[in-house]
This record gives structure tokens, sequence and C-alpha cells, in this order.
């Protein structure tokens, strides 16, 4: 991989190696499909759409890192 | 199209639930819940024809990085920049960056579609905008930097195994070539300035390069202009409306349409 950051590797790298286990789910919510973090008070956290239409990547409520309602979604 | 148009015609496309039914699926209440575990509140929507694009943290590459880095992730911008471009409803896009750098594939991929657009882009660097940053900052039709605000212009670097041939080093220098040819191109600096600047020993403590902080930046010809949100915004609107004269005769330079 080749960086271009100020940060050092170790930082960004720091438990790279370490199996963190993230459980991601591909659900359906609002009519689009998303692979989510399911968490806790039945939230799940956006990982990433997975859509054809780049208007849904418009949709801020939508952006990597925000929380949706998980019982509102179809897997 | 705006975030609130948006967000009226994603509710004109899915069946509306009624109230009772609303309220009983958020048990807990969105707002609530959001400002008790997040700190966040909601904020008030307004129409704008302007797309506000953040480049954050971590210029996140081919590899999911780990949690602790905050970090804008390539496949989820380049897909918002095709959008943005295809809306008739965004005018132009608005750039704000505080990266401290990142992936240069990932970095230039986005720097690159930014560039290419055709409507009107302008970019605001506030905090940073290192290393990745610069070319993504240089890549938007005009360039804005806060006072306070640095850009690191320092040699990249390589993670992983390194072969001790020469070849590794050749490799290194031709993507190194990359971003110099980028930054060169889409920014008044020169390029022997540029090399001066990333090559520099006896400024940074534990690399070598330069840290330029805003003033610098304009001097050097990297950035265009000092300035902040107010500026970044008026320059965005006179570049549309003058993008929209161009493409539509009948509106005036002043933006009035004509009878």
């Amino acid at each position: 991989m080749i960086l271009w950051t100020v940060a050092d590797c170790e930082e960004i790298m720091y438990n790279m190696l370490e199996s963190y286990s993230v459980r991601l789910q591909k659900v359906e919510y609002q009519g689009i499909q998303l692979l989510v973090e399911p968490l806790e008070n039945g939230l799940a956290r956006v990982e990433r759409i997975l859509s054809m239409r780049p208007k849904d990547f418009l949709r801020s409520d939508l952006s990597p890192g925000m929380h949706i309602p998980l019982h509102t979604c179809t897997i | 199209m705006s975030l609130a148009d948006h967000r009226q015609s994603s509710k004109n496309n899915i069946p509306q639930s009624n109230p009772q039914e609303e309220q009983a699926s958020h048990p807990i209440g969105m707002t609530e819940q959001s400002i008790e575990k997040f700190g966040e509140t909601d904020v008030p929507l307004s129409d704008s024809d302007i797309h506000c694009l953040t480049i954050i943290g971590q210029i996140e590459g081919h590899m999911v990085l780990p949690p602790q880095n905050k970090t804008t992730k390539y496949e989820h911008i380049i897909p918002q920049l095709v959008a943005a471009e295809q809306s008739k409803d965004i005018k132009g896009l608005l750039l704000i960056l505080n990266t401290v750098g990142g992936d240069v594939e990932a970095g230039l991929a986005i720097a690159e579609m930014v560039a290419s657009m055709s409507k009107p882009t302008v970019s605001l660097v506030l905090g940073g905008g290192h290393s990745i940053g610069v070319p993504i900052a240089v890549s938007c039709d005009y360039t804005f930097i806060a006072e306070t605000a640095t850009m690191t212009i320092h040699p990249i670097r390589l993670t992983g195994m390194v072969i001790g041939v020469p070849q590794s080093f050749e490799y290194l220098e031709k993507m190194q070539e990359r971003v110099i040819r980028f930054v060169v191109q889409h920014s008044h600096i020169s390029e022997s300035v540029f090399r001066k600047l990333m090559l520099n020993t006896g400024e940074l403590a534990r690399d070598i390069g330069t840290t330029v902080v805003g003033r610098d930046a304009v001097a050097y010809g990297l950035v265009d202009e000092i300035g902040g949100l107010g500026q970044a915004i008026r320059k965005l609107r006179e570049l549309m409306q003058q993008n929209a004269s161009v493409w539509n005769p009948t509106i005036a330079t002043d933006g009035v349409m004509q009878q």
C-alpha cells in the first residue's frame, strides 16, 4: 500500500493484524441495499451503500458511519 | 438535487406509514437518541444548489483501516461525484478538507474525478490538508485555505514488504511523480519549488518535507487565496453564475433571466 500521510503508519495500522470481528449484514433500507454493522438498541451503522444509482450516494443520512434503525430494514 | 429535495423525493418514493406506526417504529425517538448517544442534533436543512463534500481523516484505500481511524471512503465519494455531476439541481461543488492524507491511489482517484467535473468546484482547506490532501485541494477550479490551516508536503511512503532492489525505489519514485505532476498541473506552483518543499530537510522533526501554513501556501502558488466559508461560497456562486451564462445564453451574467 502506498501512503501519503502525516500520520504514523504504526498508528494507522494499529490493530490491523489483530482480528477484530465486524459483523456486517446486507439489508435493504427504503429501497436501497446497504451493508451495515448491527449495533445495540436496534440501530445499525452504515458501512457501505450497495447501489448502482448514483443519486443514492447523495443521501447524507446513508453516508458511511451514519446510524439507521435496523427494524425498518428488510434482510 | 438539494438534500431537502432529495429527502422529500425519497419520502415520496417510499410508502408512507401513518404517524402512529411511525412513532411505534421509533420507540426511543431518533432525535433524543442522537443527542444522548452521539452528541448530534438535527441540523436545519435549507434548499441549496451547492453540494458540500467533506474530506476528513484518513483517505482510505483498498484496505479497510482499523476502527480507530476516521476515514473518507472512496467507494462512497466517487459515486457521489458522479451523482453531483449528473444532477440537474446541483450547480456547484464545495469541497471541505481537513485530512491527514492517506492512500495515494484513492486520493488521486478522487482528485481526478473532481478535476474532470464540468460543474464549478471550490475547495476550502481547514485545519489541515496534508499529503494526498494537497492534490485533492488543488483539483478544484478555485482553492481557499484558512489562515491557520496547514499543508504538509513530504515524500510518499510504502507499507509492507520492500525488496531491496533498485526497482523498488524506481517504482516509488514513479508513484511520487504522479502526485507531483498532478499538483503542478492543477495549481500555480512550479515543479522545482514543489520538489524543494517535498525534499526539504531540517524542518520536520521526524520526516523530510515542509509544513506550509495558510499564507505561505498562497505565496507558493499552491492555493489561490486565503479565506473561509463565506469567501468560498461567494466564489463558488460567482463561478456557478459564469457557468450558467456559458451553458444558457439567456441568463445574463448578473444571473437575471432575460425575457
